[in-house]
This record gives structure tokens, C-alpha cells and sequence, in this order.
């Protein structure tokens, strides 16, 4: 039994289309894999190949037959969806549950015979629950429910078998158990389109996957073509990492993982040896970021000086601006900056309540005389040897204004080493930016 | 009480209340205000064809029986059945067991044509169709109402069905107002109770043909009521039309209840305890839930009516009954609960 | 923002236009004060109002008893300004006695100006007749209680317990309450009426006959804006009412009271209370309203005591089981029902006497228990005798089978109703009831009654059809 998807489209309104130019195809006794991320459009792709959906543009063909014409009857033989598992309205008891399965079967005016009791028995003792018989499907677990409609699409007599996220909301030993019996199933000959939110399910059990993104095919093959960081990473909008291992010689991929920033700590500037007491040297061959990230206070502003006399005292030139502090009697009432380069210092912004300027953050308003002469510091720096930037904020990451030019600066990567300071909840959407920066968390004393 | 239900098979408790509607449908003939004994009772049944066995029987007592009592009896089984099912298969295609068989309005829909026309001063056939007809008329404008929205098509035709329900509520309530209060308004008032008073074997005809083949539809199809009270998208990968199967059904329970109705009047309650009352004795698998709601219902009703006919001098409403009696029940029923519905 | 505004100032724009619309509604239809007035000055009777003669002389001679004289005096003197009633012993034109109260069988009712002080014409004269006219009039009781002979005020107990107090004379009624406007008219005094509800006119024949009892109707008919569940002050006040007369029952008393509007409310379901109720009608408008109240009174207990008479034989087993049915067959009339008083006065029992309230509703069942002898139809409603004598299920009934199954006669007003008109009402049922005991006739009563008690000069034909045996 071949099922084709070939360029499939579909929009649930003119304006929305979900799934753009999809194609697929599945054997007999194959798994299939569908990737994506929340709302890419894997349950509306299994709509339209379960036939709930018409596609808008290109056709389903099961054994060289469009699936619109067969009749919702047969097809209903042939494919079968299994739904996440929900309550339905009225108590029904498992046996009652799975019998529905033998709806495909039985005429208009009909019902269950002996000979449908017997094929319910043998689907429930496929999937383990025979004892489950007659427990109302509302008092089971999750997992116990899932397996129910395994049991049910089982007594479809289906050959393929499609399932819409089977593992979501289960403990581990339950999804383990349904993906064994989907892999026992396969190996009798079932054909399964599965999606899912796990990819390392899919990296031990799929023959071929399919990663959807915003309803375009990012990729579609086997694992080992698929699985990959890059596209993971891609696909998920994250950093990510595949784990290996590595005991038969061969490294066998067997886990992908969000990959956490490794975060130095500020001492081993000191240290030699450390990643940070390198940089220079690395610097060299390639340019290396740090962000400065910790508790607010003076402590990032601290370590960057310390940064920049290390750099001074090894004859290298630094550019950039630092961002003290204005205090009085112990309060931070104002932000000065500093040209790293002339000592020049001018007032960059005060606390809010003492005037309003056209930019403005919660608690400061920010001279724009003074970003005006920050950023032209800024963008006219070429090739430093250490850039020091304190501090980029939301102001710049986010509303994309402010001290503009740092931004530019780095992304352009006009420098060899570079420090920019941000606050610790910024992190991940800096590390969005840019990946590959180390990361100091500043926990100075 | 649960472990004797699982023993007694599941079969039996289905039949359990069809036998009980039986017993009780002869058991009724023999209640009323004018004393008749059992045993006259069974012979006067059996005088249509064996007039000798019941000659020193009063004549007054025979029509009474046959004219009168039997009719009537009759009518409150139908009904009852009727109600029964309608309400057991609504249930199952709007996924809600606190549906009702005037969830698409055909009961406020019946109440204000029979407002209408005796507010016109029709005769009873009159007034009958015209229930009748304003009943199809209310679920086909909610359904007309429904289609103009396509998304989430069943809430749609629920809140329809409740709109419209309750626009037909407003006018009838309307016409009470401007009805004479010394005759129009007493009669509406009553028609909006519910009473078998004006069962006679010419209206019989018509109530039982429609309930009669439409139970028959319902009996037929109520396995598959169990795939679509999962709802659309399983009853289509499940090779079911959900469309064109909850269509027919609403088509079919219309009916029923508008034919019902128009012989009755209002009686609400039943189509919605029946049901659960039903789950409660043999779970909710339609395959035998719906005999036995069917069977339960008609019980339900000849018992009510019985009280109606028999308490007092007077007739009391059915509806006044039907809750004054239903409410109680529901909450004992409900102490022996099976978990869930 | 901006659209919002523009709606909210439509909408405002819009009431404002529909307030000053309905300012105007109403200037364009005459009132019914206008109406009733132009009607009354163009009826038939002679004018009540001091005519001025230009040709002085005795236009008749009067023979009074000297109690009565002043009165008569002052009434002529305000009648033919300037002149003096010229009083004779014997052979007089008009004769002015006092008479006592109005009894008999069949009372006959002279023109009474005063409690028990009668006038009678004994010529031709239409001066005499429009003084009579003039002395039983508002405007003579005006006269007369100037000349201290009437009292100016009265203070009743109404029905519910209230004593109203009337200025006399009344002369302005408002009457939303069927049977008070039928009491109305049977003490003739119905030209004191600006607005009225109407018993049993709503049918074409009933408003046919009403139209020839009173020229003013339909034009008076008040159901619009007075009812027992709905008052309109506005026209009411238009009105301009002395006095308004309505159930006991009606919702809208403690509006009315508020108001200070002059109420006088009436609640009489059962023989006794029907007779206060006439006889306070009488008094409300003066003396020869009371006069007729008190003929009517009469009247009804004469007929009441004959049939008592002619069936005390009868036992109680004896006497026929009646079920009195309403708009529908298998509604009945309870025991508080005054249809159930009409039946014992008429020698009969009522089998649904039990039953208490107003109407009941009952199955066939139950009829078959009460096993009546007869079955009454009201005329109202939509009832018919064929609902019940062709349906088969009511076949089972003895009664049914035998066509004892009679319709209650109306005119206007059914029979059956609280009203002065079921006096005929007791007549027809005891005609049905005991044929061959009580010799009372229907077409000789009606003719009476309604000759008396409307000025009705009821067609033969009309009273054979409301009278016919059935």
C-alpha cells in the first residue's frame, strides 16, 4: 500500500494558508516522521491525508487512486487517524471504544456482530489491555487511553495508520510502550505517519522524516539526513546539538538536545589558559565575541575595565564606550558615557521623573544629544582590536534604537575581540543574534 | 446494586423496561376515577373479539374502556417513547447529556402555533396541525440560521436552536398577553402544560405512525450514535457521514417531537432525565441505551399520566408533573451514581 | 473613537424625533368626550335641560300629596323658569304620590324623583313628558338636592369594603367592568356613561343589538384603554369621569388610588352579592335608578321563590345532575362559580360543585364518574353544542346520547353571567330542568325583562331564537 502526497496545499481561509508544496510518500511497513514546530501545520497535514481535508492545490494518491475518489467508506478501511486522546462526552467502557473501530465495517442500519467482538479482543490484546475490557475509557490513564485508540485504529484493520502527536502529555515508560508497539506494528507490515514534538523519537524510530516549517518542507529523508544541528536548529529557532555515541567504533547519533550557552565565569580572565585569558590569541584567526551578562550593579562595568586594561597592558589598541553610573548619596541617578578612546564623558540619561526626552525606557530618559555622539563614536570604528560596548538594552534589541551602531558594529563584525554588556534577561534573544558568543556571567566581587 | 447490575447480562436490563412499559400499559387500564375491577378490564379488552365473555359489563364502563382510557394510555406510551429516544439521540450528536428534545426549538416552536390557533378559535385538528407545523418551522429556521455560520457548526446550531427557542417563547408569551384572559388564556396556559385530555383514537393515528417508524430509525441506527457522539472529524476517518447522519436524525427527532408535541402539549423534562436514567441502568453504549431510554420513557409517561388522570377530580398539567416528579428522581438516581454519564 | 460618536448622536437625534412624533398623534382623532357628547344631543329623548317658552300658560295640572309639593314645586319652577306648578285635586294631568317599594311578580316601574315618590303622565302632553324626563334627570336631582331635598352627597360601601363618597348627582362614568355596565343599564342609567366595557358585545349580533339598545354605542366602548388588567389615565382624565366603577379584581386599584381617582368597585359572583350590587348601582345615581334596582331585585326573587315552590317536592336524588361546561368542553365551572347558584336557584344540582376556583380543567373520565343529566354550553368562547354532541368519545355519556346537551342563551350579555340579564338565565334552566313543574316561560320574560329593564323593545323573532327549545 503506497500513499503519495504530491505538492500539497491547503489554507483553511484564503488569506491562511497553512501547508505549502508538501510531498511525501510511504511503503508499506514504514514509518514516517513529521517535525515541527507548534502550529507548522502537522495536524493539518494529517487531516488532508487522513481525507478530512481537501487539499487546495495537488492530490493524495493511495495505490495510484486519488483519495477523493474513494468512497469515505473504504477509505476509512484503508487509513485510519488516531487523535491525541481526549474525554469524550459519555462514559464509554474500552471494549465499547475500540468496537467503534468496526464502524468502517458494519452498514448503515447495522450492528456489531459476534465476529467484530472477536477482532476488538484481538486488537486489545495487541496493545496489552485485555484486562481493560470493561473500565470506562474516562477513568484510564493518558497513556492507557492512547493505547485505547491504537486499539481502535487496530481494529480498523487499517493499513496505515496515522497519528497525531501520540507521545504528548505521557510519562516515559508509557511513551516508551507506545513506541515499541508502533515498531512491533510496522514490523507486521502497518505503514505509520507520526507527528510529534520529540525528535529523538524520531531519531530512533523513523525511517523517514519529514520537517515542516511555517507549512513549507524544510527537508524531508531519512533520519541521518534530517536529524542534523543545522537544521534542527533551523527548524526549532534554536541552538541545538546532536549527542553521539560512540561505542562500536561508528558514532551512532542517539539524542538532539537544546544546546545551553556555556557560561564562563569572569575570574578566568585571570586565569591562564581559560577560554577568556585566549581570546586574544583566538582572535586572531577568528573574532571573538563575549557578552558580559550578571546581576545589574557595577559589576559588568567593572570586569570591562578590567578586560581593557588587560588588553592595554598587551599593547593592543581599544576602542568603544563604557557606561558608569551617576551616583548620589548611594542612588543611581543618572548614566554618563565614557569614549573609551578621549576619556571624554557626557551625560547619556536621567532618572525619568526629572525630564522627558523623545526616548525614553521605564526608568530613564536618555539624552539624545549624547546617543548622537555614542554611535558616532561607535560607527566609526574599523577593525579594533578590542571593542568594549556598555550596554546594549532593549532599547537597542528590541525597539531597534538607541545606540544603533553598536548593533551594526557587531553584526558586521568590525572587531577582533568584542565585549557588549546586557542585562541577564536579554540573553537568549543575544544569544538568537548571535550564537556563537561566549558567555560571562558577572558575578564580580 | 453495581455488582447485581454486572451480573444481570446487559441484554436483560435493556428489556427490563420495555417489558415494565408493557405491564404497565395494561396495569394503567385498569386505574381511574370511574371503579372498574382488573378483571372486567381484561374482559372488556378481549370484547372486540369475544363480545359474549364481557355482556353483563355496563356499556358505560366498556366505552369508557376502550374509548376513553385506552386511547389515552396508548398516547402517554408513544409519547413517552418518543420523548425517550428523541432526547437519547439528541444527546448523542450535540456530545451534551443535558440536551433536551427542544434543543433546536421545536417544543417553543409547537407552544406558539398552538397559541396561534387557539387564540383564533380553532377547532382542536386545528390547533394541532398548526403546533405542528410551527414546530418543523422553528428547527428549520435554526437550522437555516446555523448554515450562515461555518465554523464550529454544531455550537452554531445549538445557540440557533436556543435562539430560535426562545423567539417563539417571547411570542407566545405575547399572545398570553393580548389573549382573554376569561377564555383564550386559560386554554394556552393549559396547552403549554401538557395534557393527554384530548387523546382520542382519531389523533392516535397520526402521533403513532410517526413515533412508531420513528423509533424504528432511531432503534436502527443507535450503534452508530456511539461514533458520532465522538464527534465529526473521528466519524469521518471512522468512514462515517456525521453530516448527512445528524441531518437525517435532527429531520427524524423533529418530526417525532413536533407530532408528539402537538398532541400533548409541552412537556419538557423527559427527553433530558430519560436519558442519564437510561445510562444509569445500562451504561452508554447506545446499542442498548437507546431501547432502553425508548422503553423507560413510555414508563415514565404512563405512570405520570396515570397520576394526572387519577389524583384529583381535576386534570393536572403534565408538565407540572413530569418535573414536580422528574427532579426528585434524577437526584436519587444520582446518589447511586455510576461515575461519569 | 470617531465613529462612535457619530452613532450615539444619531440615536439621540432619532429618539428626539420619535418624542416629538408622538406629541403629535393625538390632535388629529376626536376624543370620545367629543364623540359622547355630540351623540347625546343628537338622541331621541326629549332634552333635559329648562326649555324657555315664549308663550306662557298652564301646561298641565298636577295632583301631589303635600309631602311632595316642594319638590315639585322647585323642579317646575326650574323647569319653566319664572312660572309656578298649578296643582289640582282630581283629574290631573300628571299624578305625584309616593308609593311603596316596587313589588310583584313582575314589577312595573313609574318615574321616580325621589325615594318612593312616583310620577305618573295621564295625558298626551310632550311638556309632560319632557318635565318627567327633566325630573328624573342629573339636572333635576341637581334641583332637588338644592332644594334640600336630595342629599348632595352619598356615602356607599362599595364591595371590597370601601366607602366612597359620591357627589350627587353623578353624572360622568367610567365603567371597565362588563357586569357593572350591564347593572348600569338595567337601572337606566346609561346615559351617565362616557366609557364603558361591554359584557358579550364583541360578537356581531351581540354589537348589533347593543347598537339598538344604546344609539351611543359603539362609540363608547371603552375596552381600549380601560380593562380589569389595564388602565389608561391619560384618556381617563380626558374623560373627565365623577366617578369609576370596576372589579374588586382589577390589578391596576392601587394606581388608580393614588391618583385620587373616585372609585367604586364591585365583586359579586353569588345571588346575594349580585342583588347589593344592583341595588347599590341604584343608589349611586339616584332615585329612579334605585327605583328600577329595587324592581329588578324584586323581580329576581319572585321568580327565584316561584320555582322554589313548584319543585319543593323534589328530593334532593330528584333533582337533574347538571355539569355546567365553559370555552371548552372539559373545562368546568367550579362550586364558588356563580353558574352553580344559577343551577340550584333553577332546581337542579350542579355535579361539579366540588370543585372550587374558577374554571376547572377535568378529562372525560371524570364526567363519566359525574354521570350528569344535562349538559349546559356557554355562548361565549367558541363553545358549541356540536363539540360535544359530535364527538364519539362523549357518546359514552347518557346525557349526550339523548341530546341533553343545551347552549345558555345571550342577547348581549350572556345568561350566565353575574349580571341582571341571568334572571332569564334561571328562567331558561328551569324551563329545561323541570318542564312539567314550573310554568315560568322564557319568550314571556325575556320580553319583560328586556322591555323593562333596556327600554328594549325586543323583536318576536329575536326572542324565539334566544328562547327556543332545543
Amino acid at each position: 500500500m503506497q500513499l503519495e502526497a504530491n505538492h500539497i496545499s491547503y489554507g483553511y481561509s484564503p488569506k491562511e494558508t497553512v501547508l505549502h508544496d508538501v510531498s511525501l510518500s510511504l511503503k508499506t511497513g514504514e514509518t514516517l516522521y513529521i517535525l515541527g514546530r507548534n502550529g507548522s501545520g502537522k495536524t493539518t497535514l494529517l487531516s488532508c491525508l487522513a481525507g478530512l481535508l481537501e487539499p487546495d492545490m495537488g492530490e493524495i494518491v493511495l495505490d495510484r487512486k486519488p483519495l477523493g475518489e474513494i468512497r469515505p467508506v473504504e477509505r476509512s478501511q484503508l487509513i485510519g487517524l488516531i487523535p491525541q486522546s481526549h474525554i469524550p462526552a459519555f462514559a464509554y467502557s474500552v471494549e465499547e471504544m475500540v468496537m467503534m473501530g468496526r464502524a468502517p465495517y458494519l452498514s448503515w442500519l447495522g450492528s456489531p456482530t459476534k465476529e467484530d467482538q472477536i477482532i476488538v479482543a484481538e486488537a486489545l490484546e495487541q496493545v496489552g489491555l485485555s484486562d481493560f475490557r470493561e473500565r470506562p475509557y474516562t477513568q484510564i490513564s493518558g497513556g492507557e487511553r492512547q493505547l485505547v485508540l491504537i486499539a481502535r485504529g487496530l481494529a480498523q484493520k487499517c493499513q496505515i495508520l496515522l497519528m497525531d502527536e501520540p507521545t504528548a502529555h505521557l510519562d516515559l515508560s508509557n511513551q516508551h510502550r507506545i513506541l515499541e508497539i508502533v515498531q512491533q506494528l510496522s514490523q507486521q507490515g502497518l505503514s505509520f505517519i507520526i507527528s510529534t514534538h520529540a525528535p529523538n523519537d524520531a531519531l530512533s524510530y523513523a525511517d523517514k522524516v519529514l520537517l515542516l516549517t511555517g507549512g513549507w518542507v524544510t527537508k524531508y529523508g531519512p533520519p541521518k539526513e534530517t536529524l542534523t544541528e543545522a537544521l534542527l536548529s533551523s527548524v526549532y529557532g534554536i541552538r541545538t546539538e546532536v549527542i553521539y555515541q560512540n561505542d562500536s567504533g561508528k558514532p551512532i547519533p542517539r539524542a538532539v538536545v537544546p544546546r545551553r550557552p556555556e557560561v564562563i565565569s569572569p575570574e578566568s580572565l585571570d586565569k591562564p589558559g581559560s577560554l577568556l585569558s585566549d581570546v586574544f590569541i583566538r582572535s586572531k584567526e577568528q573574532p571573538q565575541l563575549i557578552i558580559v551578562t550578571g546581576l545589574s550593579g557595577a559589576g559588568k562595568t567593572t570586569w570591562c575595565s578590567r578586560l581593557i586594561k588587560t588588553a592595554r597592558s598587551q599593547d593592543l589598541v581599544v576602542r568603544g564606550i563604557l557606561s558608569p553610573g551617576i551616583y548620589k548619596g548611594g542612588k543611581k541617578i543618572g548614566i554618563a558615557v565614557e569614549d573609551l578612546d578621549t576619556g571624554d564623558k557626557r551625560k547619556l540619561a536621567n532618572l525619568r521623573e526629572k525630564g522627558e526626552t523623545d526616548l525614553t525606557t521605564p526608568r530613564w530618559s536618555f539624552n539624545l544629544q549624547a546617543i548622537k555622539w555614542a554611535n558616532h563614536i561607535l560607527g566609526t570604528i574599523q577593525e579594533s582590536d578590542l571593542v568594549v560596548i556598555d550596554e546594549l538594552g532593549p532599547l537597542e534589541f528590541i525597539r531597534n534604537k538607541g545606540l544603533t551602531e553598536g548593533l551594526a558594529l557587531i553584526d558586521e563584525k568590525r572587531f577582533r575581540v568584542a565585549s557588549v554588556v546586557v542585562r541577564s534577561s536579554l540573553l537568549p534573544t543575544v544569544l538568537q543574534r548571535w550564537p556563537n558568543a561566549l558567555v560571562v556571567s558577572g558575578r564580580v566581587d | 446494586m453495581n455488582d447485581l447490575k454486572r451480573s444481570l447480562s446487559k441484554k436483560f436490563l435493556t428489556i427490563i423496561p420495555i417489558i415494565l412499559a408493557a405491564a404497565l400499559f395494561v396495569f394503567s387500564l385498569t386505574i381511574g376515577r370511574y371503579p372498574i375491577g382488573s378483571y372486567d378490564v381484561l374482559r372488556v379488552l378481549i370484547s372486540p373479539f369475544f363480545p359474549s365473555l364481557s355482556m353483563d359489563i355496563p356499556d358505560v364502563a366498556k366505552q369508557l374502556i376502550l374509548r376513553v382510557r385506552l386511547p389515552r394510555i396508548l398516547g402517554a406510551l408513544l409519547v413517552g417513547a418518543s420523548m425517550g429516544g428523541t432526547g437519547t439521540a439528541l444527546q448523542a450528536i450535540f456530545k451534551n447529556p443535558l440536551v433536551d428534545s427542544n434543543i433546536l426549538g421545536v417544543t417553543s416552536g409547537a407552544g406558539f402555533g398552538a397559541a396561534i390557533a387557539l387564540l383564533l378559535q380553532s377547532s382542536p385538528w386545528q390547533v394541532q396541525l398548526s403546533a405542528f407545523i410551527f414546530g418543523l418551522t422553528a428547527v428549520l429556521l435554526a437550522f437555516l440560521g446555523s448554515r450562515l455560520y461555518k465554523s464550529t457548526p454544531l455550537l452554531v446550531l445549538t445557540l440557533m436552536g436556543i435562539l430560535v427557542g426562545s423567539l417563539f417563547s417571547s411570542l407566545t408569551s405575547l399572545l398570553k398577553y393580548i389573549a382573554d384572559p376569561l377564555d383564550t388564556l386559560p386554554a394556552i396556559t393549559f396547552w403549554l402544560l401538557g395534557s393527554l385530555t384530548s387523546l382520542t383514537w382519531s389523533n392516535l393515528i397520526i402521533l403513532s405512525g410517526m413515533t412508531l417508524l420513528g423509533t424504528f430509525f432511531l432503534w436502527l441506527i443507535r450503534w452508530r450514535l456511539n461514533v458520532l457522539s465522538l464527534g465529526d472529524d473521528e466519524a469521518k476517518t471512522l468512514g462515517i457521514n456525521p453530516i448527512q447522519m445528524k441531518l437525517w436524525i435532527i429531520v427524524v427527532t423533529t418530526l417525532m417531537t413536533a407530532s408528539a408535541v402537538s398532541v400533548s402539549g409541552v412537556i419538557g423534562w423527559v427527553g433530558l432525565v430519560i436519558p442519564h436514567a437510561g445510562r444509569l441502568l445500562v451504561g452508554p453504549d447506545h446499542k442498548y441505551l437507546m431501547p432502553a431510554s425508548i422503553g423507560l420513557g413510555a414508563v415514565f409517561l404512563i405512570l405520570i399520566d396515570d397520576i394526572a388522570r387519577t389524583l384529583l377530580p381535576g386534570e393536572i398539567p403534565l408538565g407540572v408533573l413530569t418535573g414536580l416528579i422528574g427532579v426528585p428522581l434524577l437526584m436519587v438516581l444520582l446518589r447511586r451514581n455510576r461515575p461519569g454519564w | 473613537m470617531k465613529k462612535y460618536r457619530i452613532r450615539i448622536v444619531m440615536s439621540l437625534v432619532i429618539m428626539i424625533l420619535l418624542l416629538v412624533a408622538c406629541q403629535s398623534v393625538d390632535t388629529d382623532q376626536p376624543s370620545t368626550t367629543e364623540i359622547a357628547r355630540t351623540l347625546q344631543s343628537t338622541t331621541e329623548l326629549p332634552p333635559s335641560t329648562p326649555i324657555v317658552e315664549t308663550e306662557i300658560s298652564a301646561r298641565f295640572t298636577i295632583s301631589a300629596e303635600l309631602s311632595l309639593q316642594s319638590a315639585i314645586t322647585a323642579l317646575y319652577q326650574a323647569y319653566f323658569p319664572g312660572e309656578a306648578p298649578v296643582f289640582v285635586e282630581t283629574n290631573a294631568d300628571l299624578a305625584v304620590f309616593t308609593r311603596d317599594t316596587n313589588n310583584g311578580e313582575r314589577p312595573e316601574i313609574f318615574p321616580t324623583f325621589l325615594e318612593n315618590a312616583i310620577v305618573i303622565n295621564q295625558t298626551d302632553s310632550q311638556n309632560a313628558a319632557a318635565f318627567i324626563n327633566f325630573a328624573i334627570s342629573p339636572e333635576g336631582q341637581k334641583v332637588l338636592i338644592e332644594a334640600g331635598e336630595l342629599a348632595s352627597t352619598l356615602t356607599l360601601r362599595d364591595q371590597a369594603g370601601n366607602q366612597v363618597q359620591l357627589n350627587q348627582p353623578i353624572e360622568r362614568v367610567i365603567s371597565s367592568y362588563g357586569p357593572a355596565t350591564a347593572f348600569i343599564y338595567s337601572v337606566n342609567a346609561e346615559d351617565r356613561l362616557v366609557s364603558a366595557s361591554y359584557l358579550g358585545a364583541r360578537d356581531p349580533f351581540g354589537a348589533e343589538v347593543m347598537g339598538k339598545i344604546d344609539p351611543r354605542f359603539p362609540d363608547i366602548m371603552g375596552e381600549e384603554f380601560f380593562t380589569q388588567e389595564d388602565f389608561n389615565i391619560e384618556q381617563a382624565a380626558s374623560l373627565d369621569p365623577d366617578l369609576i366603577i370596576t372589579s374588586a379584581r382589577s390589578t391596576w386599584l392601587e394606581t388608580a388610588s393614588q391618583l385620587e381617582l373616585s372609585l367604586f368597585l364591585f365583586d359579586a359572583e353569588n345571588p346575594e352579592r349580585l342583588q347589593e350590587a344592583v341595588q347599590l348601582t341604584g343608589k349611586i345615581f339616584g332615585p329612579n335608578p334605585s327605583a328600577y334596582a329595587d324592581a329588578w331585585v324584586s323581580y329576581y326573587n319572585a321568580v327565584s321563590s316561584q320555582i322554589e315552590e313548584q319543585t319543593a317536592t323534589l328530593s334532593e336524588e330528584q333533582r337533574p345532575r347538571v355539569l355546567f361546561t365553559g370555552t371548552e368542553p372539559l373545562r368546568v365551572a367550579s362550586g364558588d362559580m356563580y353558574q352553580t347558584d344559577m343551577i340550584n336557584i333553577a332546581g337542579g344540582v350542579s355535579v361539579s360543585e366540588a370543585l372550587s376556583g374558577y374554571w376547572n380543567d377535568i378529562n372525560l373520565e371524570q364526567v363519566v364518574v359525574w354521570d350528569p343529566d344535562v349538559i349546559i354550553v356557554p355562548p361565549y368562547g367558541g363553545a358549541s353544542v356540536e363539540a360535544i354532541t359530535e364527538s364519539p368519545e362523549w357518546q359514552i355519556l347518557d346525557a349526550v346520547k339523548e341530546r341533553r346537551v343545551y347552549q345558555m342563551p345571550k342577547l348581549v350579555a350572556p345568561w350566565d353571567t353575574p349580571a341582571p340579564d341571568s334572571v332569564l338565565g334561571i328562567v331558561w334552566l328551569a324551563e329545561r330542568l323541570h318542564p312539567d313543574l314550573v310554568d315560568l316561560d322564557c319568550s314571556e320574560e325575556a320580553d319583560y325583562f328586556y322591555n323593562t329593564f333596556y327600554q328594549y323593545a325586543i323583536p318576536a323573532v329575536e326572542i324565539a331564537r334566544i328562547c327556543e327549545f332545543e
